[in-house]
């Protein structure tokens, strides 16, 4: 069984979908999952922060994907697996719902999309956090080469568990709670 | 007098202090309101994750760095990249200083401070935004309409580990200041004291 999750928002600045993700992170560390949850900061992890290097270390991780897969790149050139990984285009397309057109503060779209994120990555976190059978394996670091030459398409052999969220395959199984929205 | 076409701004970016979501909000404003289409952002993950099209930017353009806090992480990506920014701008002494966009009857009473809301900043923390921008801009333009020379530079990322905690990661840019506001490593370009 975990304790805690670590939440990692895509980390992107130029699209409004990164905004999404970011709002979406904060939802649930503020409001969904206080006390059980965790945000990562890439540039921080990239740095070689210590708290950052154990969130991901000890305790499993959610993605969340925009377009361009940066998460999921990051954490294949850092050789670190994560637990889940949610892809945000998937999820707009499901949803129905739209980022919106303002990437500096989110308009009222935005704002919808992100707390539906939020609710997704939440109900991820919640079937690992409340299944006593979840376990993790705790990680090591092990950084590959900075340029993305050799980074396979779906480094982590994604499983899809329901529209847009996903599990790599050699990562211990869960079962998706219901959405109750 | 013709110096350079554009010039980058890569905020830190960070996601856990309100100070990142400053550098991130001043970003938008120099590219969106102050100085569209002459100034272009780049993105820290994107140069991480190898996006060909961020790493042409930087070695093609002069980039201001804005560093969040005292991790330094917008310095210390370019640092893991094997180059230099143009110029450095750090936030924390800045909150504690007068702003300069407004004129000197109102200085008293625009506050700079981050505050404590990083989904969307309060009044202080976009006022300390309008500052950074305000800076970013002055440098940017002295970039752009002076004989600021900038020589393309290449990425050398073959031996710099990652994650890898550095104590001093702004020594090795040898940081001088411009003004009290804006630092530029010794060896690059000299850019004119605005401010």
């Amino acid at each position: 069984m975990v304790d805690h999750v670590c939440i990692v928002p895509s980390g992107g600045i130029k699209s409004i979908d990164s905004t999404v993700t970011r709002i979406a992170s904060y939802i649930v560390n503020e409001e969904l999952l206080p006390k059980k949850s965790m945000i990562l900061c890439f540039p921080a992890y990239m740095r070689g922060v210590e708290e950052d290097l154990v969130m991901v270390e000890d305790y499993p991780s959610i993605l969340m994907d925009c377009q361009e897969e940066t998460a999921t790149k990051i954490f294949y050139i850092t050789g670190i697996i994560p637990a889940a990984r949610i892809y945000l285009p998937e999820i707009i397309k499901h949803h129905k719902l739209s980022p919106g057109s303002k990437r500096s503060e989110l308009d009222e779209q935005g704002n919808e999309l992100a707390r539906m994120l939020a609710k997704e990555v939440s109900r991820v976190a919640l079937s690992m956090l409340e299944n006593p059978n979840y376990h993790y394996k705790k990680q090591q670091l092990k950084p590959k080469a900075l340029r993305n030459d050799n980074i396979p398409e779906d480094p982590f052999n994604y499983i899809k568990l329901s529209p847009g969220i996903y599990r790599p395959d050699n990562m211990p199984s869960f079962l998706l709670k219901e959405d109750d929205f | 007098m013709k110096g350079v076409e554009k010039v980058n701004i890569c905020p830190c970016g960070g996601v856990g202090l309100v100070l990142s979501s400053v550098a991130r909000h001043a970003t938008y404003l120099l590219t969106e309101e102050l100085l569209p289409g002459k100034t272009e952002i780049v993105d820290s993950v994107g140069l991480y994750s190898g996006s060909a099209e961020e790493v042409a930017l930087i070695e093609d353009y002069p980039t201001i760095v804005i560093d969040g806090c005292a991790h330094h992480c917008g310095t210390n990506l370019f640092r893991v990249l094997g180059i230099k920014p143009a110029a450095r701008i750090f936030l924390p002494p800045i909150a504690k200083m007068p702003p300069s966009y407004v004129c000197e009857c109102r200085k008293d009473e625009i506050k700079l401070s981050p505050g404590t809301n990083r989904r969307v900043l309060k009044e202080t923390g976009k006022n300390l935004a309008t500052e950074v921008a305000t800076q970013a801009a002055n440098i940017a333009l002295d970039m752009i309409n002076s004989d600021y020379k900038y020589e393309k530079q290449k990425i050398n990322i073959s031996t710099t580990p990652l994650c890898d905690y550095i104590e001093d990661v702004t020594n090795g840019m040898n940081y001088i200041f411009v003004n009290e506001k804006v630092e530029q490593p010794e060896s690059m370009p000299k850019i004119s004291n605005k401010d």
